[in-house]
């Protein structure tokens, strides 16, 4: 594997969901979910997609590994040595694909089925991709297990769902995820529904596997500190595009665009000595319908000038050593 | 000095459940002054919401308190019955609930639930009074008060969660509890609400009890801060000494398993094990079959709650010293 090329490369990918279709009416006003996003991940590399609620972070997860289609736009992935388009596979070419790229959802109260067993959950992809024996994949059902943290295997193997706690669940669904070794995963809020103590020790384990099995991921997540500790880069999403993209470190101590800015400042911090100083920002996030061509950010921005509405929506420009910001007064 | 004004004494709260007695709440003793702001943090099923409707005896049937006592101004709540708890109930304490999209009533205007509350909390309320008064609370809680004619699903999270606060704000109650207030909500709404509700805390002089899961939220809201863990208070001090001198194992792993935004990244702590069943609690100390620091004497002994100087409380037989 040659490093410098990107594992995923997404190229101006865009969903508008309908809004108003009829039978026999198209639609005249749609959802601008995710509208022109772009951005590479190296292997081994992981990114953190961070955005409020309708920032189109999760619909971005979602097109990444097919489970929806794009309105237009690409998503390449490398394998074996070559570029495949992801968004013009069909078929058993999905399946193929699925292989090597899989998905932790956030809540693992429902993400799993609670009529199937630990084993059925986990052995599934396997079964679906016809990999192995029944031998071979308890096998490495029991491996998985082990790994991530569910030990001893064979006290797990055969319980139900109802049968353990938030923090297992998860696991069952990390290690279903990750039996099939998939070379990207696609982490959806995997702990937002996890308590603090029990968190911290799936966020270690996340990590800890990324190492060990040469994971990439794509950590989505509204949670700023925790995009943190399980991203080298990060990506910040307002409306449908991406707003401000670099080093996760970078970006967080050195905001550049008034959005992650205003966000940043807004985080509360564990620590009653500090005091933030809060950037006054108007009203809250509203719906990307038929957006106007102009700065998607322009309605609640401080720093809004002509130029903001005179314009589309900046495009990304690189602001020194891969910090990309999307503004025209930054 | 500020006085007293709520008084919490070993109040021990259970569900009886086709399993058998589940104790939420076990001997948690506590003071709220007047004007002051203080924190109950800790997990889910840890208790926090239990203590917060033992309070306003807001409890489903199959809840009972054992013993204890809840002393507001010297009147012992405990014993009151539904109709001599109900003249305390908003005038004196009032409570923002978890779930803004539950707490407001989908088909009645937002308005005539806030007048409602007034008319029968403070009755007789003329209506044209009652009118001014919603707006007047709206102007308080950063509602526009053209607004207050409209139904909840007008409102977005954040407006309804600002409506719940000015219908808990009605009676001008002399104590607030908010519990989770703000989970649902996006940071930067969150952070506006947070902001408004210490101005208005400060504003009216009430004093509050905050309840949430999220260590940061309480740093900001909190004079000071109670961590609980499976029914019990473990530990009870100022803001600045639970986070920065915090005694209690518990208290120090789950500071250090809280990821920040800001300061050096510091590797995340955990934690190993699981919250335990209440149905069948460990022996002795709650937290030691997770604590680094189990003696034989926490397997057996329960700790008792005291004051290691200062008002610095705390339930351990082995207090760590640790400066974060």
């Amino acid at each position: 594997m040659t490093s410098t090329e990107p594992l995923v490369r997404v190229e101006s990918l865009r969903k508008l969901f309908p809004l108003n279709q009829g039978l026999l009416r198209p639609a005249t006003s749609f959802i601008h979910a995710v509208d022109g996003v772009s951005f590479a991940i190296a292997p081994g590399k992981s990114l953190a997609l961070v955005g409020e609620s309708g920032s189109g972070k999760t619909t971005t997860g979602k097109l990444l590994v097919r489970l929806l289609d794009p309105t237009s736009g690409q998503v390449f992935m490398r394998l074996k040595d070559t570029d495949v388009d992801v968004t013009a596979l069909k078929g058993s070419g999905v399946r193929e694909f699925r292989r090597h790229v899989q998905m932790i959802f956030q809540d693992p109260y429902e993400s799993l089925n609670p009529r199937r067993t630990v084993y059925d959950t986990v052995a599934e992809p396997l079964h679906v991709q016809g990999i192995g024996n029944v031998l071979h994949r308890q096998e490495r059902v029991a491996e998985l297990l082990a790994l991530v943290g569910l030990t001893p295997p064979s006290t797990f193997m055969f319980r139900f769902p109802h049968e353990l706690s938030g923090g297992q669940r998860q696991r069952v669904a990390i290690a279903r995820t990750l039996v099939i070794n998939p070379a990207l995963v696609i982490a959806d809020e995997p702990t937002s529904m996890l308590d603090v103590s029990i968190r911290a020790s799936v966020m270690q384990l996340m990590q800890r596997l990324a190492e060990h099995l040469h994971v990439t991921y794509l950590y989505i997540t509204h949670d700023l500190a925790v995009a943190r500790y399980m991203s080298d880069r990060l990506a910040v999403m307002y409306l449908g595009k991406i707003v401000e993209m670099g080093d996760t470190e970078e970006v967080l101590h050195h905001p550049q665009h008034p959005y992650t800015q205003a966000l940043l400042s807004a985080v509360p911090v564990p620590d009653p000595r500090w005091k933030r100083t809060p950037i006054e920002i108007k009203g809250g996030v509203s719906k990307p319908v038929n957006p106007l061509p102009r700065c998607r950010f322009y309605e609640r921005c401080p720093l809004a000038a002509q130029i903001c509405t005179d314009n589309d929506h900046p495009s990304l420009e690189d602001k020194g050593a891969g910090h990309y910001v999307a503004c025209y007064r930054a | 000095m500020p006085e007293t004004i709520l008084q919490v004494e070993n109040l021990t709260m259970h569900y009886i459940t086709r399993a058998g007695a589940v104790t939420a709440v076990d001997d948690v003793s506590f003071t709220l002054t007047e004007g002051e702001s203080l924190g109950l943090v800790g997990e889910s099923g840890c208790g926090k919401t239990s203590v917060a409707n033992s309070l306003m005896k807001l409890l489903p049937d199959n809840a009972r308190i054992k013993s204890g006592r809840i002393l507001f101004k010297g009147v012992d709540f405990v014993p009151l019955n539904e109709a001599q708890m109900r003249p305390y109930r908003w005038r004196n304490i009032a409570m923002v609930f978890q779930a803004a999209m539950n707490a407001l009533n989908p088909v009645y205007r937002v308005s005539d639930q806030i007048i409602e509350a007034l008319e029968t909390h403070l009755s007789p309320y003329p209506f044209d009074q009652a009118r001014q008064r919603v707006a007047e609370l709206f102007v308080m809680v950063g509602l526009d008060p053209r607004l207050m004619d409209q139904y909840p699903h007008e409102y977005s999270g954040g407006m309804r969660q600002r409506a719940v606060i000015a219908l808990a704000l009605a009676c001008n109650p002399d104590i607030i509890i908010a519990d989770e207030p703000t989970t649902a909500l996006d940071v930067i709404v969150q952070d506006t609400l947070l902001r408004q509700l210490q101005t208005l805390q400060a504003r009216i002089g009430m004093s509050m009890i905050y309840i949430s899961h999220d260590i940061a939220v309480i740093a900001e809201m909190s004079d000071r801060i109670g961590v609980m863990y499976a029914g019990k208070l473990v530990e009870l001090a100022s803001a600045e000494e639970i986070f920065h001198q915090p005694l209690h194992p518990y208290t120090i792993a789950l500071m250090s398993a809280f990821p920040s935004v800001t300061g050096p990244r510091r590797a995340l702590q955990t934690l190993p094990g699981e919250p335990p069943d209440l149905l069948d609690p460990p022996t002795g100390c709650r937290f030691h079959p997770r604590c680094l620091f189990a003696s034989d004497r926490c397997r057996e002994q329960t700790p008792r709650f005291q004051d290691y100087g200062g008002g610095h409380y705390v339930a351990c037989w082995h207090p760590q010293e640790k400066r974060v």
